[in-house]
């Protein structure tokens, strides 16, 4: 019963937002969210008349094309009527387990309200629980549905009373749960009473579901749901005539779940970290569709025949095609060149989309999940919703291989595919042995995308062990030392010393880039960082691992032809230091002087590369040289009662504690640790706490490793790639 | 033990009785097989010219010649007669003057024995004046960044009449030898890269292909046209012609083909700046 609508008829509807509804289904798994999702989408999708006309429409429900769909499909919107009202529900996809993720918590935030589903056989699980802390850490209002009824019925046979215990059983775990995760006021707001309707009982396979209010109202005992089993498939298909499924859970939906109005006005203030006074917090409390533009991105999928598609929720203004938006992370204007809605599971155009819905955009080829989207005029004071790293540092390598050879253009291009969705994906070849290098921001972030290519791509592919990535860098200034080239006719002065800390920063958010203004660039690093302007209108080049290359020559001939060069040499330099030919970090590098050759056959770069590294590592030796290690960070949450074992496994692993605090039954640790440590932590976290630990992780910071261990460490990296075990000696570099 | 610097010249035929005195002497013979080409050498036929006596000869790249092989090479002199074998006269290109300086350093002896470079043969060869020429300049396949000094080289000369002599790059370890079409290519990319408005492409220029050997070749055209010669023997240079003598128009047109209407022309212009 898929209905065919007019794209107007839908925009419309979602002009007045009382008529809109964003929200996710959660389950453990296996309990029936795909099952659901899909008799939903069957019973109350909607088609425009166009995609009707298609071929296409003919499989529209066709079962295993839908399921396709759904996986791919970032949001399905649906449509219902309720006491002769239409309404448009935005089912946004939820990752299929809570996998700690930024993309996990960044699903919740476009959303306002939940079905949390569970199986009335096996009743509340370990990750119902998880779910349930989620929404409430998000303010995600949830309602339950609890599935697979007919399972009581006819495997555990039991009687109309026991259904009915069992069922207020589960409620009354359920409720438990949420009275302990859930913050005044909501927790004596949302629990769930079931004489309202505010849970939903039903069977997703059968697609007939019920609430005690409308059981009542049509006169349904549970007495009769038993006989109707017994009558087998008659039975069953008079339920679903007389309780569709689809309406119980849609009615219960719109009654309950808040419209995205409701849900600004109290989720803005926890979703958002700006000025709650500004005009824009204002304009977005209210969802207002007059308001500045803002909008955040949650999904970006590539769409064979559009390209990339960004998909995301408008908290302020409209969203127009051929309208110039800025995008705050990535410090970047670019033009939309189409808006869509969705209809049902397809995207179809609109001259606009108003605050409170769900748009997807094309032409913006620079948005990745996370972003926030503003209006031009933003462009200076917007705080985003979510603090991307746009220099994402990756700190854990595996190399891939398909299983079948063959597979090969398939997992490029699946690689390729996974690292615009995740930036913080990277995807190397190494050029010597032509494996695939996968790099992300930890181990369980690698094992992520493991998973996505094996159950989204359906790639097997073989892994290497986890190798970590690491850095070098120094802990002092070096003197001034002289780089000469191989035939001894160019010479470099260059000295080296550590970037201060805020200028690594300024750098590592994006701030300050190579590819800037250098007026700019100089008077941000003034401002901020203490540089003094004039050597810092010098810089001739930044490279990706925070390192700086400063001309502080004056008069040196030829200087400006061998520049490009000199630069590369530096950037290759970086690449591969002296220690373990790990990339270097937060170094300085100045340029004093020079004497370049006279003839430009004697000062190319087989010259100039070797005269700028052996200055740069003679430098490098001399100033403290050590190992940066990648820390992550890492934010558990735990039932008090375990706390001890989650502090005894930081200490264990080298982490130190940063903050700890209880919010209710629960404690919140915030710990640093190596990743070195924490290929075995999410066991580890979960042996100490029964399972019930909650926890994220992100990419910390890069932190010296101890003096004690830094030759064994160093020896063993340069064993690993081939290298003589001692690192080189400062006059190695300096030659005859 | 000395080092001798020996210059081979163009050809192993103008190895000097000097140089193949000091190579009768050596107990080890290094061939320099990367600053330039010398089109008849080979192994076999030095050994020919030193009357087949029993020695090592190695051919070194540069690797073999700079940076840390210096110290390898001063060290292996201390106990053999070292001869370094080198295209041309052995330090115009300076590629070798760390060896020499190191040596001196080390108290190693050495000694220059010179032979025939570009350098004197280009003028020789054309009848362009030695006192004519300005600074001379390789011209590199342009990698990464692009040299413009080499377009200032030579209209610098040119604005003070002087002549350019333009080597060419070569880069062994790749098998590239730079041709006259692909240099006359590479200089009209640089002027354009390098915001020049001046017209290289009509000047005059000298091509010398070979020279020194039996089939050497020598060009005199518009720059645009020597482009036409890129099958003339190697190594090949290039002079770009500033103002001329009138005796250098005249070894131009009977000595170098400079074609007869070039020839005319230039010549009217002469004799009216004489009037
Ligand atoms: N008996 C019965 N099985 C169901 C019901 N809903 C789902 N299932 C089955 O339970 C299994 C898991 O369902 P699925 O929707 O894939 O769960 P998900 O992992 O939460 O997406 C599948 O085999 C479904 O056919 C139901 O209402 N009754």
């Amino acid at each position: 019963m898929v209905r065919y609508k007019r794209v107007t008829d839908i925009l419309r509807i979602m002009k007045n937002l009382e008529q809109v509804r964003n929200i996710g289904i959660t389950a453990h798994v296996d309990h029936g969210k795909t099952t659901l999702s899909d008799s939903l989408l069957a019973a109350a999708g909607i088609i425009s008349e166009k995609v009707a006309g298609e071929a296409l429409a003919l499989d529209y429900l066709d079962v295993e094309q839908r399921r396709q769909m759904t996986v791919k499909t970032a949001n399905v919107s649906l449509y219902h009527e309720y006491r002769g009202k239409p309404y448009v529900i935005n089912l946004i996809d939820t990752p299929g387990h809570v996998d700690f993720s930024s993309k996990t918590t960044r699903a919740y935030r476009a959303i306002d309200g939940a079905i949390v589903v569970v199986d009335a056989v096996e009743g509340v699980m370990t990750q119902t629980e998880m779910y349930l802390r989620l929404l409430m850490e998000e303010l995600v209002r949830p309602v339950l549905y609890i599935n697979k009824i007919d399972r009581l019925i006819k495997e555990l046979r039991l009687t109309p009373a026991e259904i009915q215990q069992r069922l207020v059983g589960i409620m009354k775990e359920f409720n438990s749960l949420l009275s302990t995760y859930a913050e005044e006021p909501y927790r004596s707001r949302w629990l769930l009473d079931p004489a309202k309707g505010q849970v939903v009982f039903g069977s997703a396979k059968d697609r007939w579901g019920l609430t005690v209010p409308l059981a009542q109202d049509r006169g349904i005992k549970f007495s009769d749901i038993v006989a109707a089993y017994e009558r087998g498939r008659e039975g069953i298909a008079e339920l679903q005539k007389l309780a569709p499924l689809h309406e119980a859970i849609l009615d219960t939906v719109i009654k309950y779940l808040p419209n995205p109005k409701e849900a600004q006005r109290y989720r803005i203030l926890k979703l958002w970290h700006g000025d709650l006074s500004s005009d824009v917090a204002r304009a977005m409390i209210e969802a207002d569709p007059n308001g500045p533009l803002v909008m955040v991105i949650n999904d970006i999928k590539f769409d064979p025949h559009a390209g990339l598609v960004a998909t995301g929720r408008i908290y302020s203004g409209s969203v127009k095609p051929g309208e110039e938006v800025w995008l705050v992370n990535t410090r970047f204007s670019e033009r939309v060149l189409q808006v869509s809605l969705y209809m049902g599971l397809y995207r179809e155009l609109a001259d606009e989309i108003i605050a409170g819905n769900i748009a997807a955009l094309l032409g913006l080829s620079k948005a990745r999940a996370g972003e926030t989207i503003v209006s031009l005029k933003l462009k200076d004071s917007m705080v985003p919703f979510e603090k991307m790293r746009i220099l994402t540092e990756p700190v854990v390598t595996v190399s891939i291989e398909p299983k079948t050879p063959s597979d090969l253009p398939r997992l490029i291009d699946s690689l390729h595919k996974m690292s615009i969705e995740d930036p913080s994906l990277l995807i190397k070849i190494n050029e010597e042995t032509g494996e695939y290098l996968l790099s992300g921001l930890g181990t369980l972030h690698i094992e992520i995308a493991l998973t996505l290519l094996k159950e989204f791509y359906g790639l097997d592919v073989n892994v290497s062990q986890p190798l970590i990535v690491y850095r070098e860098s120094i802990r002092e200034g070096s003197d001034v030392f002289e780089g000469k080239s191989p035939n001894k006719h160019n010479k470099v002065y260059i000295h080296v010393e550590p970037l201060d800390q805020r200028t690594i920063d300024l750098i590592a958010q994006g701030v300050v880039t190579e590819d800037m203004d250098p007026r700019d660039r100089a008077k941000i690093l003034r401002d901020e960082a203490g540089w003094d302007y004039d050597e810092a209108r010098r810089i001739w080049a930044i490279d990706e691992n925070i390192d700086v290359f400063v001309d502080l020559t004056s008069g040196v001939q030829y200087l400006r032809e061998v520049r490009d060069t000199l630069i590369q040499g530096f950037r290759l330099s970086m690449k591969e230091g002296p220690l373990a030919a790990e990339p270097v970090r937060g170094v300085k590098v100045v340029l004093h002087d020079a004497v370049i050759h006279e003839d430009p056959a004697h000062r190319g770069p087989g010259q100039l590369f070797p005269a700028t590294r052996n200055a740069i590592y003679i430098g490098l030796l001399t100033s403290k040289p050590t190992l940066l290690e990648p820390l992550i960070k890492i934010d558990v949450r735990v039932p008090s009662e375990f706390i001890s074992g989650v502090t005894a496994i930081v200490a264990k692993k080298r982490g130190r504690v940063i903050d700890m605090s209880y919010q209710g039954p629960i404690v919140r640790t915030v710990a640093e640790l190596p990743v070195a440590e924490s290929f075995d932590l999410a066991e580890a976290l979960r042996g100490a706490s029964a399972g019930k630990a909650l926890w994220g992780q992100e990419f910390s910071r890069w932190a010296p490793v101890p003096d004690s261990m830094l030759l064994d460490l160093v020896k063993s990296i340069r064993e690993r790639k081939g290298l003589k075990p001692e690192p080189p000696k400062p006059s190695d570099f300096i030659g005859p | 033990m000395p080092i001798y610097f020996i210059g081979i010249g163009p050809s192993l035929k103008y190895l000097s009785l000097k140089a193949l005195e000091a190579l009768s002497k050596a107990d080890l013979i290094i061939v320099d097989s990367y600053t330039s080409i010398v089109p008849d050498f080979s192994v076999e036929g030095l050994r020919k010219a030193i009357g087949y006596r029993s020695v090592e000869i190695f051919t070194a790249s540069r690797e073999g010649l700079e940076g840390e092989s210096i110290n390898k090479l001063i060290e292996v002199a201390g106990e053999k007669n070292v001869a370094l074998l080198i295209p041309g006269d052995p330090f115009i290109a300076t590629t070798h003057d760390a060896i020499r300086i190191e040596a001196i350093k080390a108290g190693v002896r050495i000694e220059v024995i010179h032979g025939v470079s570009i350098y004197s043969m280009a003028p020789s060869a054309t009848g362009l004046q030695a006192y004519k020429f300005g600074k001379m300049v390789t011209l590199v396949y342009p990698r990464g960044s692009m040299p413009c000094s080499i377009i200032d080289v030579i209209y610098d000369n040119y604005s003070r009449g002087l002549h350019t002599l333009l080597l060419f790059d070569l880069k062994p370890e790749e098998g590239l030898v730079m041709r006259i079409s692909e240099a006359v290519d590479v200089l009209l990319a640089l002027e354009k890269h390098c915001n020049d408005t001046r017209n290289l492409g009509g000047m005059i220029g000298v091509l010398v292909a070979g020279l020194g050997t039996p089939n050497q070749f020598i060009k005199a055209d518009l720059l645009e046209k020597l482009k036409d010669y890129s099958n003339a023997p190697l190594p090949q240079s290039l002079i770009i012609v500033s103002k001329l003598h009138p005796m250098e128009l005249e070894a131009l047109y009977y000595q170098c083909s400079l074609p007869k209407d070039l020839y005319d022309y230039l010549s009217n212009q002469l004799r009216r700046f004489i009037k």
